[in-house]
């Protein structure tokens, strides 16, 4: 059992299956086309000013109930998120006979979802004051930077990632986020409001050679470089098993940690409450290819690695996943029809 | 002009770590296109023939790379790494 399982375990966040009359019926994917994601998250100005807002002029507690009609809206005006939803719910469990039921999940996964960016702008808002961080593993963050060799921090599309940067910036060492351009310029904006004066940078994750480059460059000035391991839009990626499912992960994180020589942590901020947040860093660990032939072997090992701890965090937070989009249709797209 | 000993090491490593065909390892042959390296090979590549002749390739330099001629000239003009001796003039 892993330290991360025995964490999660311990805090008794470990659920297993909960509301389920039985298995799903079927194991339904969404076309190529409505499972593709491209990079972007919905949400316009209007919206966000009105929640800027409304956090600002009377607090978080006041826009959760703002956040109440609208994800009760996206439940009709975002069909795609909903079915997204309920492929999820199965995939983890989560998933009722009842229509009703079914309908009141999807709900709670849009509402906790807004919770989260809210969260966001009321942490930015503060630098973090009024919200209380526990960082579980913080020892194996300060042992992988101790190194001076740089550290890739791998996470996934779960929790708070972006909210709870702030606390690995207590750690006064530059940070990379990686992001495909969608994300890239939303980043941008978002951190340099939020972390001004601090050392930070968005790398684009467009499988360049560029970027490649720009981030061994960061490793070896002995930076941080942030990536996700969950969507994979690029060439590099793996298929594992995560979920009893075939899916294909990115395997960037992994190839350049190698190469580089820089320790890699995977790293998790999940949301425990209201102004309650909790980091979950795993054992850095060192990994390197010994020659050419076993560079697949390690890459799928070390990236089902990912997909193993990734399941054990979501099984514990299944709502606090944020892939709105069939996660699996590559796999079954590639595998064809049964 | 690079060394013919820098050369034969570089393809050395192109076909023994990145599996490239010999008859593909011209000098005019782009890294991309050509031998079918990829951006994450790209920077293996860098680092491997930084840790063969003990040199440092910064990161602007590494960026120009788009050739083999400009992978051997590279390696000719680098920097000995931090803590080398080796001189990759005198390979």
């Amino acid at each position: 059992m892993t330290a991360l399982h025995e964490a999660l375990r311990r805090q008794g966040r470990m659920r297993t299956q909960r509301d389920t009359d039985s298995a799903p019926p079927t194991n339904g994917t969404a076309s190529p086309t409505e499972a593709a994601w491209n990079g972007r998250t919905r949400g316009g100005l209007v919206g966000n000013w009105i929640f800027i807002t409304v956090v600002r002029l009377f607090g978080l507690r006041c826009a959760y109930a703002l956040l109440i009609p609208v994800a009760f809206y996206f439940l009709f005006a975002a069909p795609k998120a909903v079915k997204a939803s309920a492929l999820w719910r199965q995939r983890v469990g989560y998933w009722s006979r009842s229509r009703l039921r079914r309908l009141w999940d999807a709900y709670r996964h849009f509402f906790c979802f807004g919770q989260m960016l809210l969260d966001r702008l009321a942490i930015i808002g503060r630098q973090g004051r009024g919200f209380h961080f526990q960082f579980e593993g913080e020892e194996h963050l300060v042992a992988a930077l101790s190194q001076k060799r740089g550290l890739v921090l791998v996470s996934a599309h779960i929790g708070n990632w972006e909210a709870a940067s702030h606390i690995i910036f207590k750690h006064r060492v530059p940070v990379n986020i990686v992001a495909y351009e969608g994300e890239r310029r939303r980043l941008r904006q978002l951190f340099d409001r939020a972390f001004q004066g601090r050392q930070f940078s968005v790398i684009s994750a467009d499988g360049g050679p560029d970027s490649s480059i720009a981030i061994m460059a960061a490793l070896r000035r002995g930076e941080i470089v942030a990536m996700h391991g969950d969507r994979c839009l690029g060439p590099n990626g793996v298929y594992c098993q995560f979920l009893n499912a075939a899916v294909r992960l990115p395997t960037g994180p992994y190839i350049v940690a190698a190469i580089s020589g820089a320790p890699l942590i995977h790293a998790f901020a999940l949301r425990e409450g209201t102004y309650r947040y909790r980091l979950l860093a795993c054992p850095p660990r060192q990994l390197s290819f010994a020659g050419h032939e076993d560079r697949g072997p390690l890459v799928q090992q070390w990236t089902q690695d990912f997909a193993t701890q990734l399941e054990q965090v979501v099984r514990a937070y299944p709502l606090q996943w944020h892939n709105f989009y069939d996660f699996w249709a590559d796999a079954a797209r590639k595998e064809g029809p049964p | 002009m690079a060394d013919q000993q820098i050369i034969d090491k570089v393809n050395a490593i192109m076909i023994r770590d990145f599996e490239v065909a010999p008859a593909l390892l011209a000098p005019e042959a782009r890294l991309k296109e050509d031998l079918g390296l990829d951006s994450l090979d790209g920077v293996d590549m860098v680092v491997a023939a930084e840790r063969e002749f003990a040199v440092r390739i910064d990161e602007e330099q590494a960026r120009s790379i788009r050739t083999l001629q400009e992978l051997y000239d590279c390696v000719t003009r680098s920097p000995p790494a931090p803590g080398s001796d080796a001189n990759p003039e005198g390979h």
